[in-house]
């Protein structure tokens, strides 16, 4: 069977790839400057950095206070805020309304950590609030966000629906699989399990680059938009 | 909008009917693996088998999910983007965004459309520029023809049109003008040939006048001076009477002739009138024409632009109804001409020929006195009673004088 060790393996690989193709589109055609260039590929670097750090961990050359479920929800809480943060910004949302939405990302990530130490009631407790927070911020993605991108121009909103579907339909995916995990009821063991989150984190995050790789044309719009929306 | 969402909205339920019956297909499966499985295998085992089908099953879900997400919503925004683009380009938005980065065929498709939004561009800026054109034409020949309308014969319609039609229309018209203005000049010069035709005509009749006067003296002074021989006086009177019968008999069938030809020309001055008046009708009615193929031209769309066509048409067919017309009162005028020529020349033939009766007359009544003279101190005569003398000096035309 198939050690997790080589499937965080491959994530980091395939997060490396991600960041490198994403930086060279960026410098060559893009701006790395602006914020809508330089924060797809930070997030995938993180996540790059907390899957090799996951690696090392599951061979055993870390420090034995990690173990992989700190590290990856340390990944989370660093690089899902830029992934909630960065569709606030295609939206173009007010500063308020993009900092309760990575508040709320946060708070999601620290009670659903919160879960997995916890044991019992508290456990299940941890885990609604941190399914209702995903339900904030759900509603978020489809309703405020959406309403505030209505009035751009078709390709933009082009993009924007399709990343915010993505990261929708995908981190939905995550408390299926923590409920079916070890962690839940256990229907799936814990290599299978970090298989199946290695899919999701790559889906999420290097499916989020790859979407915007293939449609470079329209993140070209947000860069003009922004540009004339905050001259310097 | 609304079609555009619905559009959507079946787009993603079709889409979302298709994932989920794979997906029970996916678990029918998975479950069928594990039921036939399971009984043969340790628990430890087992687990394992379900864990992994379990993972197979949520992995083969993110895929779709992301399927979902990037190409099925893509493919179909790119779509509704183009309706939304060429229903803008149908409400007359010609500056549409219809650019891509695609290289696919969705990519060709934008461009396609693009390709066709700026050949229509091109043909509705074209055809704009030459309704602007057409306008400016329309209004500048329609002053043209109201300064004609008005009596400018000179002026003339610009031939340089960029429309065909417009230049053919100023080609004709001006065609038109020149034989009108030539016409008309001709009419005039005409009027100066019958005044002088008539001044003419009256010195002559004067002259003549003045001959039937001398005539009549000569006559009297005869009656007067001889009160003798009666038959030789009888004879005298009877040649003077014929000679004023015959001659005052063809002088009467004459003027009958230049009765008729002056008749004639009257006629003919009324028909000219009568042209003349139509000429003017035309005229104003070309104008009329031209005004209307100025209003249709201003709102020319694709099909307007054929109604104008059909309207210059007729104003073309009217300028060279009119082209006619004044052929005919060439004619007329050539005829008139020709017939004040013959009147003239009838006229003075008369003149002339009456004349000349006058003068040999008048050399043989002088002739004739001689002799009387000559006879009479021959002969010797004593008095002889006064005889009446009488000419038909009425027939002369000279007023009875006593």
């Amino acid at each position: 069977m198939t050690q997790p060790s080589v499937w965080f393996g491959i994530g980091a690989a395939i997060f490396a790839i991600g960041v490198v193709a994403f930086l060279g589109f960026a410098l060559t055609r893009g701006d790395i400057r602006s914020p809508y260039y330089f924060l797809p590929p930070a997030t995938a670097a993180i996540a790059c950095v907390s899957y090799v750090v996951m690696t090392l961990v599951e061979v055993g050359i870390a420090p034995a206070a990690l173990t992989v479920e700190t590290v990856r929800y340390v990944d989370w809480a660093l690089s899902t805020p830029f992934i909630t943060y960065y569709l606030a910004m295609l939206a173009g949302t007010k500063l308020s309304t993009r900092a309760g939405a990575v508040g709320l990302n946060v708070a999601m990530i620290a009670f659903g950590y919160g879960a997995t130490v916890a044991g019992g009631l508290l456990q299940w407790g941890l885990f609604a609030v941190s399914a209702v927070c995903f339900v904030g911020l759900l509603y978020l993605f489809l309703s405020t966000f959406t309403r505030a991108i209505r009035d751009a121009p078709q390709t933009s909103r082009n993009l924007f629906v399709s990343l915010r579907d993505l990261t929708a339909l995908i981190w939905s995916v995550y408390p299926v699989a923590y409920l079916l995990g070890p962690g839940g009821f256990g229907a799936m063991g814990t290599a299978d399990y970090s298989f199946v989150v290695v899919t999701l984190d790559v889906t999420a995050k290097v499916g989020f680059i790859g979407l915007m790789l293939a449609r470079q044309y329209q993140l070209d719009t947000f860069v003009g938009a922004g540009a004339r929306a905050t001259p310097e | 909008m609304s079609q555009l969402s619905g559009i959507r909205n079946s787009y993603v339920l079709k889409f979302g009917v298709g994932v989920g019956l794979v997906a029970v297909a996916v678990v029918a499966a998975g479950v069928n693996v594990y039921t036939n499985l399971a009984p043969q295998l340790s628990p430890d085992v087992r687990s394992q088998l379900l864990s992994g089908l379990v993972s197979v099953f949520l992995v083969f879900v993110v895929g779709v999910l992301f399927l979902a997400a990037a190409l099925g919503r893509e493919a179909l925004s790119s779509l509704t983007v183009l309706t939304d683009r060429a229903r803008q380009i149908e409400r007359g938005n010609l500056d549409a965004n219809l650019e891509t980065g695609r290289n696919d065929e969705l990519g060709e498709l934008y461009r396609s459309f693009a390709a066709m939004r700026d050949v229509l561009r091109g043909r509705i800026r074209e055809t704009e520029r030459r309704n602007r054109q057409l306008q400016r034409t329309a209004s500048e020949y329609s002053d043209v023809m109201d300064a004609v309308g008005d009596g400018d014969l000179s002026r003339r319609l610009d031939e340089d049109a960029e429309i065909d039609a417009m230049a053919d229309l100023a080609r004709e018209f001006n065609e038109m003008m020149d034989q009108l203005e030539r016409t008309v000049g001709e009419v005039y010069a005409f009027t100066d040939e019958v005044a002088r035709a008539t001044d003419t005509l009256s010195r002559q009749t004067e002259e003549s006048m003045r001959a039937s006067v001398r005539v009549h003296r000569a006559a009297s002074d005869i009656a007067g001076d001889t009160g003798r021989s009666p038959e030789q006086f009888a004879a005298v009177e009877d040649r003077i009477d014929t000679a004023s019968e015959i001659e005052v008999a063809d002088s009467a069938v004459e003027v009958d002739d230049t009765l008729d030809a002056i008749d004639g020309l009257s006629e003919r001055m009324d028909r000219i009138d009568e042209i003349s008046e139509f000429i003017s009708d035309v005229a104003n009615e070309t104008n009329m024409l031209a005004l209307n193929a100025g209003i249709e031209a201003s709102k020319v769309d694709g099909d307007g632009a054929e109604g104008f066509q059909i309207v210059a048409e007729e104003v073309k067919n009217l300028a060279e109804e009119t082209k006619s017309s004044t052929d005919e009162i060439e004619t007329i005028t050539d005829d008139i001409r020709d017939g004040t020529n013959d009147a003239v020349e009838s006229i003075l033939t008369q003149q002339a020929a009456l004349l000349s009766m006058m003068d040999e007359r008048v050399a043989d009544l002088a002739d004739t006195s001689e002799d009387l003279r000559l006879s009479i101190s021959q002969l010797d005569v004593s008095e002889v009673p006064d005889t009446d003398v009488s000419v038909d000096r009425r027939a002369l035309g000279e007023p009875t004088q006593d």
